[in-house]
Parts: structure tokens; C-alpha cells; sequence
């Protein structure tokens, strides 16, 4: 068995052991595809995703999650005194630098599936089915740099960009009366026009927190586009975003 | 909001049993101290470009897609390189950006300042340390550097009692160092009171 098929069999169990411990209808289906394995493939993550929606809903009606180290006895590298196995990475093999993984489009259980993109939303039913959404916004069919010759550049810096979010941002009634602060941390992408586009925020503090920083990220005035070979292009930014009580409120 | 980048040569997901417990995503940094003859990633040295930039928050959101599995498996992100102990800033940042619940776990040579491991240990949850040789001559030989940081770190980490949290490779580099040589180093670990050893054997590759 390839590496490949190997990592994937595991991540595999460790999904169902994941959905099991929750109560998480799972159905996952012994996977055909012949062909070179990362470990992973769209329809694999697109699992994850929906575990991930699953265990927030259960979250957020006050239901208890067993997630920590509920699979931990499964990987555990002892570093005992023995012998390494082969597959060391400190074994030499300089034809063969650190892959660069990357989620392949092309590997799917059966039929064809449409190019996935990183940071697209995967639709989820109710059940285990999952649906990869075939009408792909506009937009992020572009690709979206990460890196450029030219980063995109707020008018004023990132000081102004910083003062210009804190300026904007409106606390949450909500929020404020429940004390809610902390640090979240949001992406988007300046497009070629050097709009804020689709904010998304990666790791939250509330709902009502988040929204208001979204809503403040699609208001920032034009960015200066990024460029790459003398053209604009899409840029993702990602900004970790501090939001703390007012002080009378501490 | 911070302006700390860092250039990273590869991010690999999903390593099983190769970089610490659990699933992890190794993160290499490009740069390292040392000139190793036989350095599995050389494009880790020098300017040839191989390299992106991140900062700490491009990198959670990036690794972030497989939180799931670190905190089920108690795995979370090997930083590796080149040397992650020339970062000590960037993966404080990190941390605070990743919270306790990942593993951070450190591939290092131990070959930088020990004002750097001193704050590393401090975020890391253990670290994997590429020991080479314990002979200074072998060291040099091997790496085209002295080791005296690297001792000066392994001592560092044993008064703050966190050998336990280490696990040491000590590898047979064929034309450098014998298996006398390997006991050798294993016996001057020991006796700093460190016990994880990972004894392996360089696999030279014709090409």
C-alpha cells in the first residue's frame, strides 16, 4: 500500500472515531480511486468540514463535545531507544525535498468533481452526503495569490488599516453585556480593483463579534492592488484582530 | 497587527509517527547556521527564491484545515527547516495565535543563540533535536560548525529539567561517525538525563 493510501486509511478511522464519539452520522464508503495518494483528496476533507459544522451546532446548543485526544492512542511516537523505521525524514534523499502538499482536484471516489479551490465553503445536508458545490463564486475561479512582487496596500499602511477597523467597529450590544473580548483572526482578498472581498473569519470569538468584524472588513476603503508581472491580481490578506472591552466595561 | 514574516520552503500535512505524536503539518523554515553534507533540504539554504512568505496568522489560517485531527490526536505542527531555533519570535506569535490545545513541537539542531531555545521552551510542547555527532571534530567535520551552542543548549535543558520532552536523533553518517562514536554521544546524553534516543542510519542516495 502506498504512503498515501496508508495516511488516508488512518485519518480515515480517526473521522469515524471522531463521528462515533459524538453521535455523528458518518457514512464513508471504502474509496476506489487506483491512482498516487497525498492522504487526503476533496472528498476527505470535504468530510472534515462536515464534522466540523456538526461539532459546532453540537456546541452551540450546549451539547458536550469529546474531541481532545480521543484518537491520540492511535499515532504515538515513542522515541525509545530503537531503530528507525525506514521512513525517516531524516533519511537522505535529496531528489526528494519537503513535498509541498496541496489538495489534488482531481482524485475522487467515483465521476468527476469540479475543481476545488482552498478557502471554498463546502456545502453539507443534513446527512453524510456531501455536496461540493459545482457554481463556484466568480471571483474565485481568479486564482488568489498569497504572495506577491506587490503587496496590496491600504492607503496610510497598516496602521491606518489597523485604525480604521478599530475606529469602525461597533460592539455588539450582545457581546458587551456578556463581557465577550478576545482575539480573532479574519481573510479576505483584495481584488484587482483593491476591494475587501468575502471576508471569512477563520478563528472566531462569538457570532455577534464576527459579523460585526465582517461587516467592517467590507467596508474598508480601497486597498492599492497586489501585483505580480506588472498586472493586478487577487491577494488573500489575513489579519489577526484584537477586540477587547471598553475599559469601564473591564 | 504584526508585520513578523517569515519565508517557509514547505508546509507538509498529515506526517504520521515521522515529526512527533498525532497528526501533524510540518512547517519548514528557509534558513539554518549549519552546512550539513548531506542536508535533506538544501533549498532551505542560500537566496534561490523556493521559499514563501507568511505571517504568523497566514500560516494558522492555512494549517488551521487540519485542527481537527490535531486535537483528536493530540497532534498539532512540527516547526523544522532549516532552523526553526532562529525563530523564536514568530512561533511565540504563533502560539499565541494557535492557543495550548496544538502540540508544538521543535526539529532543531539546538546550533543557535540559547536566548532562543531559553524562549522556545517556553512555547513548545517538545522538541526533536538533530544531535549529529556529540564529537566536536565529527560536528565540525559534518556540519562545517562547531557545537558548543548545541551543548550549551543541552545543558540549558536539562537544569530546566525538560529532557523528557526531547527526543534525541543520533544517526550513523556513513564516512563521519561509527557505531563507537554513536555510543559515545548516547552515553554523554544519558548522563545529562536525557532517555528518548531515535538511533537510525543515514541512507546515502547515489543521485
Amino acid at each position: 500500500m502506498t504512503r498515501g493510501k496508508q495516511t488516508c486509511k488512518i485519518l480515515k478511522e480517526i473521522r469515524r472515531q471522531i463521528a462515533e464519539a459524538n453521535g455523528i452520522e458518518l457514512a464513508t464508503s471504502e474509496c476506489r480511486y487506483k491512482g498516487d495518494c497525498l492522504g487526503t483528496c476533496p472528498k476527505c476533507e470535504a468530510e472534515v468540514r462536515y464534522l466540523e459544522q456538526q461539532l459546532r451546532a453540537r456546541t452551540l446548543a450546549g451539547k458536550a463535545v469529546a474531541l481532545a485526544g480521543i484518537s491520540a492512542g492511535m499515532i504515538f511516537m515513542s522515541g525509545c531507544s530503537g531503530t528507525s523505521a525506514g521512513n525517516h525524514p531524516a533519511d537522505i534523499q535529496p531528489s526528494a525535498p519537503i513535498e509541498q502538499t496541496e489538495t489534488p482536484d482531481t482524485i475522487t471516489e467515483e465521476g468527476e468533481a469540479p475543481a476545488i479551490e482552498d478557502n471554498n465553503v463546502y456545502e453539507v445536508t443534513g446527512k453524510a452526503e456531501v455536496i461540493i458545490p459545482d457554481k463556484l463564486p466568480t471571483d474565485s475561479r481568479n486564482k488568489i495569490f498569497t504572495a506577491t512582487e506587490e503587496m496590496p496596500q491600504f492607503p496610510g499602511g497598516d496602521e491606518e488599516e489597523a485604525r480604521y477597523i478599530r475606529e469602525h467597529f461597533i460592539y455588539p450590544e450582545e457581546a458587551l453585556k456578556k463581557g465577550i473580548q478576545g482575539r480573532a483572526i479574519v481573510q479576505f482578498y483584495v481584488d484587482t480593483l483593491g476591494n475587501a472581498c468575502e471576508p471569512k473569519i477563520i478563528r472566531g470569538i462569538d457570532p455577534s463579534i464576527d459579523r460585526e468584524i465582517s461587516r467592517v472588513i467590507r467596508t474598508l476603503p480601497k486597498y492599492k492592488p497586489g501585483r505580480m508581472n506588472g498586472k493586478n491580481v487577487n491577494v488573500w490578506r489575513t489579519l489577526p484582530i484584537t477586540i477587547k472591552l471598553p475599559q469601564n466595561r473591564q | 497587527m504584526e508585520q513578523l514574516r517569515a519565508k517557509i520552503i514547505g508546509i507538509s500535512r498529515h506526517r504520521l509517527l515521522t515529526d512527533g505524536d498525532g497528526v501533524t503539518t510540518l512547517v519548514a523554515f528557509h534558513g539554518c547556521p549549519l552546512h550539513c553534507r548531506h542536508c535533506l533540504n538544501p533549498h532551505s539554504l542560500g537566496d534561490n527564491g523556493s521559499f514563501s512568505e507568511y505571517s504568523p496568522a497566514e500560516l494558522y489560517a492555512e494549517v488551521s484545515i487540519d485542527e481537527l485531527y490535531f486535537i483528536a490526536t493530540n497532534g498539532g505542527i512540527t516547526f523544522g527547516g532549516g532552523e526553526p531555533g532562529l525563530r523564536p519570535q514568530f512561533i511565540r506569535e504563533f502560539r499565541e495565535i494557535c492557543g495550548d490545545a496544538w502540540r508544538i513541537n521543535l526539529e532543531t539542531s539546538l546550533n543557535v543563540p540559547s536566548a532562543n531555545i531559553r524562549d522556545l521552551l517556553t512555547v513548545a510542547n517538545s522538541l526533536i533535536i538533530d544531535i549529529k555527532d556529540m564529537n566536536p571534530d565529527i560536528y565540525r567535520r559534518y556540519t562545517g560548525r562547531p557545537n558548543a551552542l548545541v551543548l550549551e543548549n543541552l545543558r540549558m535543558i536539562a537544569a530546566a529539567g525538560r529532557q523528557h520532552d526531547c527526543i534525541i536523533r543520533i544517526p550513523l553518517i556513513p564516512g563521519f561517525n561509527t557505531h563507537p562514536d554513536r555510543e559515545a554521544s548516547r552515553k554523554e546524553l544519558e548522563a545529562l538525563g536525557f532517555t528518548r534516543f531515535d538511533l537510525f542510519k543515514y541512507q546515502i542516495s547515489k543521485n
